[in-house]
């Protein structure tokens, strides 16, 4: 049993090539990762082993061989079978892997009958016995189960299972463990180590984990924009994949600019200048959600307490565990939650819609969602021009939005594109440009970076250092994580359970935390 | 790329069709009642009753069905899209009673409630399309009140409205584009669904009058005499099932392939 794949070429509907001659050879028991950012491909080259590429990708070029069989030559009815029979995939998002209205037990008789011939009680067992092979020791309740009633640990398992239902011989898991927490993490690559000995799968990786991919993998593959740019099978030695590994920020953080691909060896870090006047002060700012009802006593706030200045040009880290009420902080300032205690006191009136989004914008969490996905970029910025500057006419408008692109780093010919054809990294750019092309007094970052890659992280870091030096802006940078935070801040405020428990500048915070929730976001990210 | 051949094909003989043949549609002739096809004097199709050429009538009730079924699922999809943004996006007491309203009238028979404005109003081929368009839109009114829900929560709407979009801005720049896919797939439902409901109408002598004819009415006379002259019954038979199949076929394929 093995796999090859031979000078695999697949490009875009207009010949942009989104793979190029990838050679690749899996054997049997074997386990091969291939490695990473967003937008190089790696999906894609699991997909093309399915021939389940989406629409708009094709196969140009090479050949894919499973024991000698040219997958590409096979009719579909011939693919079908090998499909999960043979070769099984586990896809990226166990959510969205899921029949929402379907039980599990259902789903998974589907996925065997599709294959198999076996009486009701015949597939009932061996979905149990698959179940508790990946550690799920109640296999009934999980079968009676709804997707939605299960935990993210454990549908990453059930998804293993059910891969694993036809007995396949090679087993293709895509970012296996990105949606889950580290200590989840760890159980599935353990399950995976020790599923492949045991039933000696040939496992094909796909991750932009490192840490995760030398756990498992005993060769790796690194991938960039669809060309293989390093094979190796312990430590790399290519400039770009070392780069790749220093993007993220350190502690304490003492760059200017984090290192990136382009520019791996940044300045040091210089003294801040001077901040400007007040722009916002926040005193006793209260969020409650619900309300309460006649024989329930009302719910805890959300957020409680919150007193802190802004000043023009400064950069504010907002920082909490998940349900600490920072998102929530960010909304109630922006106006998308209505906040029930305190104030807001903006130094700037705003009498009406467009000088109230002049005061503040947002850039959100999931780039994915944050962009009109029926709306081309241009389309989306002009948009924002036009009702902020109508008196634009339409080739200064043009200019403007063209302006806003190069000034986020991107290229006229994203003006035209659709948000499915940008990588989150481009995404989240647009997002920031359109925050910013009406040139508002704060900018609200929430959870900006999270959902990109650390070397994409890194970037986008970067630009909102560079576009608050230049347009002065303040910004408040909401996150998680405490080393970003710490590379953009001046300040940096500590929220656990809705209160404000530690406040002062971002040197301080980080070097000597007062409070147990900064010390705990400190041992997270050391 | 048979169902674009089809298409091509079927639109074709609707625009062009009638340069085959020299007859008209209400020109009887005589001698030729109830006669089969004859090519020598353009007779394709054979002649009816009261021997007018069947190939005619056929195409002109062709274009009558097409005209009317594009013209009523408009009106429906219109219809649709109104009240299901409305009823989403604005919710609450609008909501209710949009959708209250909705339940009302799908708890109406549809044919009592045609037949209802067809005596108030008599019969006309404006009031077919109203009348269709009028009883269709319920179920795409929810269909879209569902996705508006949906769509009223994602950030890009939010983002959107922190730019200070006024709300009719959020509506049709914003949420409309993204409601077109759903509204294409239900064209591609809507259609054959209005020409069946003409058909039906014609079917019992309420649409399209004499000396017109739809492809419902010519159905409905064929089947009288479908046993001395089986092609009355068969060819608007064949013309409405062809019609039907490629315009599901490829309305549906273009649904799939907007972005």
């Amino acid at each position: 049993m093995s796999l090859i794949i031979e000078g695999l070429s697949v490009a875009r509907a207009d010949g942009a090539q989104t793979l190029s001659a990838i050679d690749l050879e899996l054997g049997q028991g074997q386990s091969v990762a291939l490695i990473g950012e967003s937008g190089s491909g790696k999906t894609t080259l699991g997909l093309a082993i399915l021939r389940l590429l989406p629409m708009g990708l094709k196969q140009v070029g090479g050949r894919i061989t499973l024991n000698d069989v040219c997958l590409s030559s096979l009719s579909d009815d011939a693919m079908r079978a090998i499909r999960g029979r043979r070769v099984a995939m586990v896809f990226q998002d166990p959510q969205a892997s899921f029949m929402p209205v379907c039980r599990i037990g259902a789903q998974a008789q589907a996925i065997l009958r599709a294959h198999q011939r076996l009486s009701k009680a015949a597939m009932r067992e061996k979905i149990s016995a698959r179940f508790i092979e990946v550690g799920l020791p109640e296999p009934e309740q999980i079968m009676a189960a709804w997707p939605h009633e299960l935990s993210g640990g454990m549908r990453q398992r059930v998804l293993i299972a059910l891969a694993l239902l036809n007995d396949p011989e090679i087993l293709i898991a895509d970012e296996p463990t990105t949606a889950l927490d580290a200590v989840h993490k760890a159980e599935i690559l353990a399950l995976l180590k020790r599923l492949q000995a045991r039933r000696g799968l040939s496992l094909l990786l796909i991750s932009h984990d490192h840490a995760a991919v030398d756990a498992l993998c005993t060769q790796k593959i690194l991938l960039r924009a669809g060309q293989i740019v390093e094979r190796a099978s312990a430590d790399w030695q290519s400039g770009y994949a070392l780069a790749l590994a220093n993007a993220r920020p350190l502690l304490p953080e003492t760059r200017a600019r984090l290192p990136t691909l382009d520019d791996p060896a940044p300045v040091p870090k210089a003294a801040r200048q001077a901040l400007g006047e007040n722009v916002l002060r926040v005193r006793g700012l209260k969020v409650r959600f619900g309300a309460r009802g006649w024989f329930k006593p009302a719910p805890a706030p959300t957020l409680h307490g919150i007193d802190f200045e802004l000043n023009a040009g400064e950069v504010l880290g907002v920082v909490g565990a998940s349900g600490s009420g920072k998102t929530t902080l960010g909304r109630a300032l922006v106006g998308l939650q209505a906040i029930s205690g305190g104030e807001l006191h903006w130094q700037r009136a705003a009498p009406d819609r467009l000088s109230r989004a002049r005061r503040v914008q947002m850039v959100f969490q999931n780039p994915y969602a944050s962009l009109n996905p029926s709306l081309t970029v241009g389309f989306a910025l002009a948009q924002a021009l036009r009702l902020h500057a109508p008196a634009l006419t339409r080739p200064e408008r043009e200019a403007e939005v063209l302006r806003w692109l190069n000034a986020v780093g991107l290229k006229a010919e994203h003006r035209l594109r659709h948000p499915a054809a940008l990588s989150g990294g481009e995404r989240q750019r647009v997002a920031i440009a359109r925050a910013l092309c009406v040139q508002p007094a704060v900018l609200v970052c929430d959870e900006c970076t999270s959902a990109l890659d650390v070397s994409v992280q890194a970037q986008i870091l970067n630009l909102l250092k560079d576009l608050q030096a230049a347009l002065g802006m303040a910004l408040i940078f909401i996150s998680h994580d405490l080393a970003v935070t710490g590379f953009l801040s001046d300040r940096i405020m500590v929220l656990e359970r809705g209160a404000l428990v530690e406040s002062g500048p971002a040197a301080s915070v980080l070097q000597s935390p007062q409070s147990a929730a900064a010390k705990a976001l400190l041992a997270a990210v050391r | 790329m048979i169902r674009y051949a089809l298409l091509a094909l079927l639109l074709a003989w609707l625009l062009l069709g009638g340069l085959l043949s020299p007859h008209s549609i209400a020109e009887p002739h005589w001698t030729r009642l109830f006669a089969g096809a004859d090519f020598a004097h353009a007779h394709f199709l054979g002649n009816d009753a009261i021997g007018r050429d069947v190939y005619v009538r056929v195409l002109f009730a062709a274009r009558v069905s097409v005209l009317l079924g594009l013209s009523g699922a408009l009106v429906a999809l219109l219809i649709g899209l109104s009240v299901g943004i409305l009823a989403g996006w604005f919710g609450g007491f609008i909501d209710q009673l949009l959708m209250r309203g909705v339940d009302v009238l799908n708890a109406l028979p549809l044919v009592f409630l045609l037949l209802l404005l067809m005596a108030l109003f008599g019969r006309s081929l404006g009031l077919i399309v109203l009348a269709a368009g009028a009883v269709l839109w319920l179920d795409f009114a929810r269909i879209v009140r569902a996705q508006v829900l949906k769509l009223k929560t994602l950030p890009f709407i939010e983002a959107a409205r922190l730019l200070g979009a006024p709300t009719h801005r959020l509506l049709l720049v914003e949420l409309l584009p993204n409601l077109r896919r759903s509204a294409l797939a239900y064209l591609a439902v809507l259609l054959p669904k209005v020409i069946l409901l003409e058909s039906f109408l014609s079917f019992l002598g309420l649409g399209v009058q004499e000396p017109f004819a739809s492809l419902g009415g010519l159905i409905a006379d064929g089947a009288i005499d479908m046993e001395s002259q089986p092609l009355l019954l068969l060819a608007p038979v064949l013309v409405l099932g062809l019609l039907i199949l490629s315009v599901r076929s490829f309305s549906a394929r273009w649904a799939d392939q907007q972005p």
